[in-house]
């Protein structure tokens, strides 16, 4: 049942019950008030003050929205695939949208930046923000989500939406709707290009979502005898999934690997190593998931303008960012490569640090979206666009000296060439 | 293992592939580097999520993507009786470029020998299906879980409902055959 209503710069009016506001009440959501979406970019787009908070309304609107279409349009397949029925889909819309509203719950202080000061695990492998928000939602919203009379008729469990953050082999036919939160058009994506668009003033991220709401399905696998289906488009939406595609490589190369961006996140990385007890989180593990949830935006920012956080606190302070030197083509090739590594080996000490495209958060990605044709053939959208048949994966290359040195880097570049 | 792997390193693999298994589509090359990376410890640095398709990074196709680019591998649109799929040969550079390759390759030339030959008969719903299954495997490593196979079975059927049991019994056995698991019983 429908209880209150929040206001939302890019979709309007985003519904919610009792449970759900029950739920953002908690200190733990709330916490996402204080961590801004795209970490430093205000320094370079004002207008990029936005916060996880109004994201991930925003996504919970969103998955509702893909859910209820591909519900509505592919019942026939979830039937007959998965074994759906109507009381299974109602619970797992309910499921989907918590897992909507609290997949960005683990992030850490100014966002994807902080993902490189994660702790690792035994095995060398680095905890991710999903960890995070998979812990947070079994040690802290339990309660919350388990038994809150609004969860009289699901029997959800705080463990099923923590599998769904996680990507766990327990979600089972949940998996299908995983790619309603992390795929290739997923709602955390089809937010997050519109969001960020409207506040940094541009028109990159703009695409024809309710095209894309209004042709979403489930397109079963004609190509191999078991195949699984997966979430796409109907034939009449493939050019709206494609201008979602473009306008994520326009946003990428314009605002998410923006040179001057990139400098921030690196200068927020080393200022956290910097102020961080062994120079990482905590882990998302019992008492050490307390110690991290008090990290967000605000505390760092104290330890910054406190003058703790090193020289790199500095300068973020002083809006004083390594500068980039040199950078590769976007699709490098062999002789870009061996220029790019003559080129560090001659900056020597002077390199401040090095950035690569493909290990970007925002990456662009050689995306494969499933199409149904009319005459109930799978196809897939490279096959049907050229520009995405055609469009080649970002490995660009960058390095970054302080601005002290940039000048006597650039001298050292130019005799060289 | 702290071997530096770049997108040169994991473009040599995806070109070794396309060399020794001419032909392979992209769902068996997705899989084949997750068998690399999670079974045989090749260091791709790939980070691979499950889907209902099984264990999958976009990353892999940026690879694919980028070794059409240096001419190292040809994609080409093959049709078949039920459809089309993507089958992947080498490119008119592939010989110079694993020449250039042929150390890091080299190091890791008995694990991709393994998971060519032995899987390279599966069809790309066979990969997803086994892919599934070492994925619930070293998850359930990750967690400390113990799973019996009946267990691992149920799960991965669900996920993957138009496999019959027997089906999935083979591949399982296959896997504990080849010594794959780490957590199953």
């Amino acid at each position: 049942m429908i209880n209150s209503y929040i206001r939302c710069p890019v979709h309007g009016f985003i519904e919610m019950d009792d449970w759900e506001l029950e739920i953002i009440a908690q200190p733990a959501f709330q916490r996402l008030r204080r961590i801004r979406q795209l970490g430093w970019t205000d320094y370079i787009y004002p207008g990029a003050m936005h916060t996880r908070f109004e994201h991930s309304l925003g996504v919970m609107d969103v998955a509702t929205r893909l859910y209820d279409a591909i519900a509505a349009r592919s019942s026939e397949v979830l039937k007959s695939e998965f074994g759906y029925n109507d009381d299974g889909l109602r619970r797992d819309r309910r499921l989907v949208r918590l897992a909507a509203l609290l997949h960005d719950l683990g992030h850490g202080p100014f966002s994807h930046a902080a993902e490189e000061v994660f702790p690792k695990r035994d095995n060398g492998e680095r905890f991710q923000h999903e960890n995070y928000s998979a812990a947070i939602v079994r040690l802290r919203l339990k309660d919350a989500i388990e038994n809150h009379p609004g969860n009289g008729n699901y029997g959800i469990e705080a463990e099923d939406v923590a599998a769904f953050l996680e990507g766990s082999v327990k979600m089972a036919k949940m998996l299908f709707w995983w790619e309603l939160i992390n795929g290739k058009m997923d709602a955390d994506r089809m937010d997050y290009l519109l969001r960020d668009s409207l506040h940094l003033g541009v028109r990159y991220g703009t695409y024809d979502i309710d095209r894309l709401i209004n042709t979403i399905c489930a397109v079963p696998d004609t190509n191999e005898e078991n195949g699984a289906p997966r979430v796409g488009v109907m034939e009449g939406g493939w050019h709206a999934a494609e201008s979602m595609v473009l306008a994520r490589y326009y946003m990428f190369t314009q605002v998410y690997f923006h040179k001057t961006r990139v400098a921030y996140d690196y200068h927020i990385g080393e200022a956290l190593r910097k102020v961080l007890p062994k120079g990482s989180f905590p882990k998302p593990q019992g008492s050490e998931l307390e110690s991290y949830l008090e990290w967000d935006d605000w505390k760092m920012l104290g330890l910054i303008a406190e003058n703790k956080a090193g020289d790199h606190g500095k300068r973020i302070l002083n809006r004083n960012h390594y500068r980039k030197i040199y950078a590769t083509k976007e699709v490098p090739d062999e002789d870009d490569l061996t220029q790019f590594d003559d080129a560090k080996t001659k900056l020597g000490n002077m390199l401040g640090f090095e950035s690569v495209a493909e290990k970007s958060w925002y990456k662009v990605d050689k995306t494969d979206i499933p199409v149904l044709m009319d005459q109930s053939q799978k196809k897939s959208l490279s096959e049907l666009s050229s520009p995405i048949y055609n469009m080649a994966p970002n490995k660009q290359q960058l390095l970054y000296v302080k601005p002290e040195d940039k000048d006597k880097a650039e001298t050292i570049l130019r005799k060289s060439t | 293992m702290n071997e530096e792997v770049d997108f040169v390193k994991r473009m040599a693999v995806v070109t070794k592939l396309a060399t020794d298994n001419p032909g392979i589509g992209r769902t068996a090359l997705m899989k084949c580097m997750y068998l690399l990376q999670t079974v045989k410890g090749v260091p791709l640095g790939y980070r691979f999520q499950l889907y209902a398709y099984g264990p999958y990074d976009s990353t892999v196709l940026d690879d694919l993507g980028m070794a059409e680019v240096w001419n190292t591998v040809e994609e080409r649109v093959e049709q078949y009786s039920r459809g089309y799929k993507y089958a992947i040969f080498p490119g008119t550079k592939y010989g110079e470029f694993l020449e250039s390759t042929a150390i890091f390759l080299e190091k890791h030339a008995e694990a991709i020998k393994w998971v060519i030959d032995n899987f390279k008969e599966y069809t790309a719903a066979g990969f997803e299906l086994l892919g599934t299954m070492v994925w619930a495997d070293r998850e359930a490593q990750r967690s400390q879980e113990k799973w019996s196979k009946d267990e691992l079975i149920r799960l991965v059927l669900e996920i993957k409902p138009r496999f019959s049991k027997d089906q999935a019994d083979q591949i399982f056995e296959k896997l504990k055959r080849l010594g794959v698991f780490v957590a199953i019983a």
